[in-house]
């Protein structure tokens, strides 16, 4: 288990027992439509895949805001060379599609993997290219798209550290208005082997 | 600063907008590829530039950028 926690927003590991809440929102056409795989998902697929990343390379978080749970975000496929894993963030509560929720859960997980762990320079994001809205929401956080994507439907976006420092810091500074002050990222958790070691010596160092 | 300089302003906030599409009475959420992340940028903007911190509730009531102008001077008192 791992939680992170900033700006009033908590990302609480994905864990078996919520995979159907999110298999049936992810079922849902107004979200499905924004994904590269859009079949439907039966709940032996969603247990297998669910079974494909629990492990330490793969972290899916269920974003919970004003104690409900609304979305869900990750960064996947950890590679220590490549970078921070490939992340990726849908909300399905749509009273909170418009809300800080979204943008305050990106800035945690970015925060904890940039600033905490510092472990990787860079992330990665694949965007549909018909969709402008997720296109502009990330290169404000500092996503550049990599050479030779225009032809790709799906395609692969980086975030530098050095570009996160730039375009985050003014956002981080924002929700910190936004939340009194208050901007402390707040990590817990229990030591397991679906964490790579350098959380499990966080968590560690912590307790 | 005066409204029109406000609008400017804010316009070059939001990159990737062709120059003069911000007005004084431009309906902000209808900005092209709106989000909750341009409502923090705009949180951002006013607190660098009149020393103002709009709160939620403020930001949600507004609807043009006139209606942010407002809120900036009128707080900024």
């Amino acid at each position: 288990m791992l939680i992170l926690e900033q700006y009033g927003v908590k990302l609480i590991r994905l864990q078996k027992e919520q995979i159907e809440i999110v298999r049936y929102w992810r079922n849902q056409s107004d979200i499905s439509n924004y994904m590269e795989y859009r079949n439907y998902i039966t709940p032996n697929s969603q247990l297998k895949w669910f079974d494909s990343i629990n492990n330490n390379l793969n972290y899916y978080f269920i974003i919970e805001f004003e104690k409900k749970k609304i979305g869900l975000i990750n960064a996947k496929d950890y590679n220590k060379k490549s970078g921070f894993g490939e992340g990726g963030i849908f909300i399905w509560d749509k009273h909170y599609i418009d809300s800080f929720a979204a943008v305050f859960s990106s800035l945690c997980l970015l925060n904890f993997v940039f600033f905490k762990l510092k472990l990787s320079t860079k992330s990665v994001a694949r965007i549909l290219k018909d969709n402008p809205n997720a296109i502009n929401y990330n290169k404000r956080i500092g996503y550049k798209l990599l050479p030779n994507q225009e032809n790709i439907d799906n395609q692969l976006y980086e975030l530098t550290y050095e570009d996160y420092v730039l375009h985050g810091s003014k956002l981080n500074e924002a929700a910190s208005l936004i939340c009194n002050g208050s901007s402390e990222l707040i990590y817990s958790g229990t030591i397991c082997e679906q964490n790579i070691q350098e959380i499990n010596d966080l968590l560690s160092n912590q307790s | 600063m005066d409204i029109l300089e406000f609008s400017a302003k804010l316009e070059s906030e939001f990159e990737d907008l062709e120059k003069g599409s911000v007005t004084p009475a431009t309906e902000f959420r209808n900005l092209p590829g709106w989000s909750s992340m341009h409502a923090l940028i705009i949180i951002a903007f006013i607190d660098l530039n009149f020393d103002v911190i709009l709160n939620s509730t403020e930001l949600k009531e507004a609807k043009t950028v006139n209606d942010l102008y407002y809120l900036a001077t009128k707080k900024n008192v």
